[in-house]
């Protein structure tokens, strides 16, 4: 212990330079870690504020309309999701005579009838456009709501109050039973696709932390060599080596919180799923905090330790490199397994439970993931005995040959991009599955009329006349509608088929005889596209239940707000809320395919750019272990340009050959995923451009980690090198 | 211009008045000598004398802060870095005391090396490194690696490297510094052999009187000086070329 110590502290400038470069990457990979953890906790608090505010249109946590007793004091509540311009609006409308109603995780008192409280985006979007198109759909804006009321700091949420009459003449409002559960139940895709997250970027930092412990452990070779010359056993270098290895640990890990810290701001910008994070989020607490740091403290001496125990060359000199084990053929089996876990999944489609199966799919993908990095030293090892007798010139011969000697190392230097390339394959390719609505609209429908899109529906399910025609008197009168017409159900016993008067009908361009009073329309009036009248005729004494009002647009953005603010603020919303056709077909049903898109844009980012650090510090250290061979092919009169080229073909011919495989099992994943996401209803397509531009992000951080590691090692090829050596 | 030896042939280095400093050391103080084609000139010297930055030098490796090299016609300082690197490529060999062979390629691979690097085809430079190894004995170690190899065979295989080029000059540095007597004379024997066959000229550098021994002649340095030569002149004759010079006498071991 005390020889260790000694040594430690009798450190030369060199060593403390370099122990500082092992704490600055220490500090990058836990201050990614820290903001990894604290997106992944952000995540979970988002999707209990969701359930917050979601709960209130659920017939399980709120009352049912005839359970709503006036005068009682009850607290009514009524959730619609609006829109404005192609954003959603979570819209909660309440009454409450206590005036406090425990709508969310944090007190919100609610202003007067009349009055409204905005989220900040919402406020701030209302401030932009003109109050006749939305703000004065909701009332006076009175306030704004807190961060702890909201899932992002981008949702848009308003909260409406009203006296108790105006609730129940204006709304089918629910009675708000208990306060938010406080529970994590948000869809299994979020938290699926969190932790998928997590890990994309979890794998490349835990790598590099232990690609940087291990920094120290090339550099110090020389002094163990002469430690165990002298009598020291394996033990002592391995306790050397984690004593060595604590005061970077420390450094790192205290820097890298700082860094966390400080950088939450900036990260908390980025959009992950639906929308950016709040700050607070995404800090980890103190107590958490601590617990991380404590235990890459304590992980990082022992990766330093067991890799010195486990590397100790015993009296070896620096420079003698003892050849890695042949890599098994068994080290393909958990790859195997999981690629044969995802048909075996889909088999199963019926058998398993929702749960289980995202349970399944998710361990078959960590499987996979995992598989990857435990076949890649195999795979270099076959690749490389296959390239041996192809190759040519010097630079690859010496590459290969170091490809079939050490694979395991050659590997570790690009495992990171490696698995990347998968995470981000497997996104890119599930992202194909999205489908534009105006196509589908295409593909269902024969046609895609502009004028259909500017068509503001309005249901009507209490079939009241009057409503109805209230409706029809207010949306005539907003600048931009051009016509507005009723759509009635025969009450005849049979129902579903359309009816509009005969003035409307004209209105439509249809051409009804002058005896026609009424017309019968085919269904898909409704769905917006396509429409002529029916044959049959309509008897005007069978009664006519009001069933929709179209407001037609002049299919402005601005026209088609304008009329959805009109009855929103007229009070005229009652059981539905007003919609444009694509809104309501294909608005939400796609939602969290696109989800993924972020999500791989972000992983492909941090996990490349981690990824890059840890490629050239492999390299380095490959490039230090043999700094003696380099310098004798010098001295033999090569070039410091072959030398550099035996260092790219090194990384690049694992790289390149594992890219592919990575990139075709991503794919693969990615169509699993989907079959699994949408039941086995949507198929994927050929990745876009945004994939090739991802391959090409990833490709430069490749280049630029060669690069970094090529200039920072041109010390071990220069003349002045040879004469140390 | 350079004097012929007593046989009429020219000097194929020619080193005059080297001078290296390395900071406040001066590691090479006015070093003049000429090394002929298939002559093995050893350079013996206490550790720390200069005789390791002395080869360095005639390698080109090292630039002198003063004075001349050449190789064959060409003078080392005028040339540039690149061109230095393909002179010790096309027309260079060395051997080293340990750690020379590259630890990830077999014995064969090892000596196609420098063919590949000088534009050899593959097929070509597998086929003149087999016939290279068997010349040195150790043609059945080609697909060993140099873990798998003795100190003696290791040292076969180096020297294969370094003749396989046909380079018409040697640079040996205590080739034989790691080895064992026995596999030290077979070594020695091998490299001074075949170098004298193929008329490579060899400057062997050590500090073993035995390996010496090999040499047609030895200087030795000291303090970045040549304090004593043994066996034929350090440089012509010529005063205009003087520099520091040393007497000579017939090494009892040879005769040229």
């Amino acid at each position: 212990m005390r020889l260790s110590l000694a040594l430690v502290l009798t450190q030369d400038r060199r060593s403390r330079v370099r122990i500082l470069g092992i704490a600055a990457g220490i500090a990058i990979g836990v201050m990614l870690l820290l903001l990894l953890w604290g997106g992944y906790r952000g995540l979970e608090s988002r999707s209990e504020r969701w359930d917050a505010i979601s709960r209130i249109e659920m017939s399980s946590l709120t009352g049912t309309l005839e359970e709503v007793e006036p005068g009682t004091g009850q607290t009514l509540v009524a959730g619609n999701i609006d829109r404005h311009r192609e954003a959603d609006i979570q819209r909660i409308d309440v009454s409450s005579p206590e005036g406090a109603p425990p709508l969310f995780h944090v007190p919100v008192t609610l202003p007067q009838p009349g009055e409204f409280l905005a989220s900040p985006a919402l406020a701030k979007r209302i401030a932009e456009y003109s109050p006749l198109e939305l703000g004065v759909r909701f009332g006076t804006l009175a306030g704004t709501l807190p961060d702890g009321a909201l899932p992002t700091p981008d949702a848009l949420v308003a909260v409406v109050a009203h006296n108790e009459t105006d609730m129940l003449m204006r709304f089918s409002p629910r009675v708000l039973i208990g306060g938010p559960s406080g529970e994590f139940g948000g869809m299994p895709v979020y938290s699926f696709v969190a932790v998928l997250g997590a890990l994309a970027v979890a794998a490349p930092v835990l790598l590099l932390i232990a690609i940087v412990a291990d920094l120290g452990q090339a550099s110090r070779r020389e002094r163990t060599a002469t430690l165990r010359l002298l009598g020291a056993s394996r033990g002592t270098v391995a306790h050397l080596a984690a004593l060595e290895m604590i005061p970077a640990a420390l450094v790192g890990v205290l820097l890298g919180a700082a860094g966390a810290w400080l950088t939450a701001p900036l990260f908390s910008l980025v959009p992950v799923i639906d929308g950016t994070f709040f700050t607070s989020d995404i800090r980890v607490p103190l107590a958490q905090q601590i617990v991380v740091l404590a235990l890459v403290a304590a992980l990082v001496p022992l990766i330093a330790a067991l890799r010195a125990h486990r590397t100790d060359r015993g009296v070896l000199p620096s420079g003698a490199v003892l050849p890695e084990p042949v890599p098994s053929f068994w080290r393909l089996v958990p790859l195997v397994l999981g690629l044969l876990g995802i048909p075996a999944i889909l088999m199963m489609n019926s058998i398993l439970s929702s749960i289980t199966y995202w349970l399944a799919m998710f361990i078959v993908l960590t499987l996979i993931c995992a598989g990857l990095i435990i076949a890649g030293p195999y795979l270099t090892y076959v690749l490389g005995r296959v390239l041996r007798r192809g190759v040519t010139s010097a630079a690859n011969v010496i590459a290969v040959g170091r490809t079939v000697r050490v694979p395991r190392a050659t590997f570790r230097a690009v495992s990171g991009l490696v698995i990347a390339l998968f995470l981000v394959s497997m996104f890119q390719i599930a992202m194909t599955a999205r489908v534009d609505p105006r196509a589908e609209m295409r593909e269902v429908y024969g046609a895609d009329s502009p004028v259909w899109a500017g068509v503001v529906q309005l249901e009507n399910h209490s079939g009241d006349a009057t409503l109805a025609e209230r409706r029809r008197e207010v949306m005539s009168e907003v600048s931009g509608v051009k016509f507005v017409v009723d759509v009635y159900d025969l009450d005849d016993g049979f129902g579903g088929q359309p009816v509009v008067s005969a003035a409307d009908a004209r209105l439509l361009g249809l051409n009804p005889k002058p005896a026609q009073e009424f017309v019968m329309l085919n269904p898909t009036i409704t769905a917006g596209v396509a429409i002529h009248a029916e044959d049959t005729p309509v008897d005007p004494n069978v009664p006519r239940i009001p069933r929709n009002s179209l407001a037609f647009t002049d299919g402005s953005a601005e026209a088609i707000e304008r009329t959805r603010t009109a009855v929103w603020a007229l009070g005229l919303t009652a059981d539905a809320v007003p919609y444009v056709l694509t809104e309501r077909e294909y608005g939400d049903q796609l939602g969290y395919f696109a989800r993924f898109s972020t999500l791989a844009s972000i992983g492909a980012i941090v996990a490349g750019g981690i990824s890059m650090l840890a490629l050239a510090v492999a390299t380095i250290i490959g490039v230090l272990d043999r700094r003696e061979v380099f310098t004798r092919l010098r001295l033999m009169g090569v070039r410091a340009g072959t030398l550099r080229r035996i260092i790219l073909a090194e990384n690049v011919i694992p790289l390149i050959a594992m890219s592919l495989l990575a990139a075709l099992v991503g794919m693969f994943a990615g169509w699993a995923v989907i079959r699994v996401f949408s039941g086995g209803n949507r198929q994927v397509g050929l990745p876009g451009e945004e994939y090739a531009i991802t391959l090409l992000v990833l490709a430069s951080f490749a280049a630029l980690a060669l690069g970094l590691a090529l200039f920072s090692v041109r010390g071990a090829t220069t003349n002045a090198r040879l004469r140390e050596e | 211009m350079s004097t012929p030896d007593a046989q009429g042939t020219q000097p194929l280095i020619r080193a005059r008045d080297l001078v290296l400093n390395f900071g406040q050391t001066q590691a090479l103080r006015g070093i003049s000598l000429d090394v002929y084609p298939g002559e093995v000139l050893a350079v013996m010297g206490p550790s720390g004398s200069g005789k390791s930055t002395l080869l360095h030098t005639l390698a080109g490796v090292l630039v002198p802060d003063s004075g001349t090299v050449r190789i064959g016609t060409r003078v080392l300082g005028e040339l540039d870095q690149a061109t230095r690197d393909d002179l010790r490529l096309r027309e260079c060999g060395f051997v080293f005391q340990s750690g020379q062979l590259l630890p990830d390629l077999g014995a064969l691979d090892n000596v196609t090396i420098p063919l590949l690097l000088a534009g050899v085809r593959r097929r070509e430079a597998i086929d003149r490194g087999r016939a290279e190894l068997d010349r040195l004995g150790v043609g059945q170690y080609g697909a060993r690696y140099p873990a798998e190899l003795s100190g003696g065979q290791a040292q076969r295989v180096a020297i294969a490297r370094a003749l396989v080029t046909r380079p018409r000059v040697l640079f040996a540095d205590e080739p034989t510094g790691a080895l064992d007597s026995l596999s030290a004379e077979t070594t020695m024997v091998a490299l001074t052999d075949l170098a004298r066959a193929d008329g490579t000229a060899v400057v062997l550098v050590t500090h073993d009187a035995r390996t010496a021994a090999y040499a047609d002649r030895e200087i030795i340095v000291r303090d970045g000086r040549i304090s004593a030569g043994i066996g034929v002149p350090l440089v012509d004759e010529n005063p205009a070329d003087a520099g520091t010079t040393a007497g000579f006498s017939a090494h009892p071991g040879f005769s040229r």
